[in-house]
């Protein structure tokens, strides 16, 4: 390698001095290198062409490798998607038969929980039913009082629909409910002047009530109890049995904060 | 003659555009750097010649020297750690800008001389 001369030449040296005056049609100028020996030109040609060889061939690895990465980036993206699209179908098959599993066996465990929680939810009153049963309806007086009779006797009272409840509860009766309300553990029948609340609901005579169960244990209980007879002289008190008894659902689920199942201490 | 050192070039490159395989990739790094010290030597080549000092064997020998030097240095940076790769980068690179500034020197130098030398019969004015 020559060594580096200064790249700027000092101003006080005339510059034609050092460089001989280019003449195109001398050999030095001609382009041609100052080859010492002729022979050297060959070597260099061979050079050049090694050269142009290696440059040509770095860039076409260059282009290669970047078109390697560019395509193992795809076939790596590729191969995620693919790989997520199959879990994907695999899990929905899963899904599909855990679902079948849970509603065709009825020996799973989750299964039979699911039956007792209907049961239990049909119980608590939390869900209508329909069913075979009697209607009970009570009705203030309609005609004119006995003379001397105090008005309220002529009343349909809490005690009256309280004391039927229980008689049909005591019959066998599966599902009760009083005015549209079903009658639940928490149920509260009591008098409010002429009306009567139940489930915190009031309403107002003639009262309703109904009850799933067998008609003939719970119309004769109805017919056989002497307070039931003896009321029937003052107000209006009707039964019947009924093919379809529909029995309304608690509307909300109670509030029980101070119920702690007994398992539990504290 | 230079037309025997372009005709080379030329058919070089042909022979590498028609070559059916390409370097190894793994090597791509050390022939970068390799190539990059073969052509600092054309540049001080090109130079050389237009300072009307080129001496064919030192530039055979710098050139094949250089390139054999410059990735057996990168290759033995990468053994031990120390990324030549980078300080032969900066190293040739400047210099290869360097000769190019020293060529356009030259060239001008040149040009304004025979400017001179053609305008030296005229009559002045």
């Amino acid at each position: 390698m020559a060594d580096p001369p200064s790249l700027h030449p000092s101003p006080n040296r005339p510059r034609t001095a050092q460089v001989a005056p280019w003449n195109p049609r001398s050999p030095a100028a001609a382009g041609s290198l100052p080859v010492a020996a002729g022979g050297w030109i060959w070597v260099i040609a061979l050079l050049a062409g090694l050269l142009g060889f290696w440059v040509v061939q770095q860039w076409r690895l260059q282009a290669l490798l970047q078109q390697t990465a560019a395509a193992r980036e795809t076939r790596l993206l590729t191969q995620l998607v693919q790989s997520s699209l199959a879990r994907d179908t695999v899990l929905a098959a899963r899904l599909s038969t855990l679902r079948q599993d849970a509603a065709s066996a009825p020996s799973t465990p989750v299964a039979r929980l699911g039956h007792r929680l209907r049961a239990a939810q049909r119980q608590a009153g939390l869900g209508s039913v329909a069913g075979v049963g009697v209607t009970v309806v009570l009705h203030d007086a309609a005609g004119p009082a006995f003379p001397g009779e105090p008005a309220e006797l002529q009343l349909v009272h809490d005690q009256y629909v309280l004391h039927i409840v229980g008689l049909l509860s005591a019959a066998g009766a599966q599902a009760i409910s009083i005015a549209g309300q079903r009658y639940v553990s928490t149920t509260a029948i009591y008098c409010a002047g002429p009306t009567i609340s139940v489930n915190g609901v009031t309403s107002g005579s003639p009262f309703v009530i109904q009850a799933v169960g067998r008609p003939t244990a719970l119309l004769g209980a109805l017919a056989n109890d002497p307070d039931v007879q003896g009321w029937s002289q003052l107000v209006s008190i009707q039964f019947h049995a009924a093919a379809v008894v529909r029995v309304a659902a608690l509307p909300t689920v109670p509030d029980l904060p101070w119920l702690t199942p007994a398992g539990h201490r504290g | 003659m230079i037309w025997i050192v372009l005709v080379g070039l030329a058919l070089g490159m042909l022979v590498g555009l028609a070559f059916p395989v390409v370097l190894p990739g793994a090597f791509a790094h050390y022939l970068s750097i390799a190539l990059l010290a073969a052509l600092d030597s054309v540049f001080g080549g090109v130079r050389g010649s237009l300072e009307n000092r080129f001496d064919a064997t030192m530039f055979i020998t710098g050139l094949v020297s250089n390139a054999i030097l410059a990735a057996g240095l990168t290759y033995v940076g990468d053994k031990l750690g120390v990324p030549l790769y980078y300080a032969a980068l900066f190293a040739l690179g400047f210099r290869i800008f360097q000769n190019l500034g020293a060529i356009r020197h030259l060239l001008q130098d040149r040009w304004r001389a025979r400017r001179a030398a053609r305008e030296r019969p005229a009559p002045r004015a």
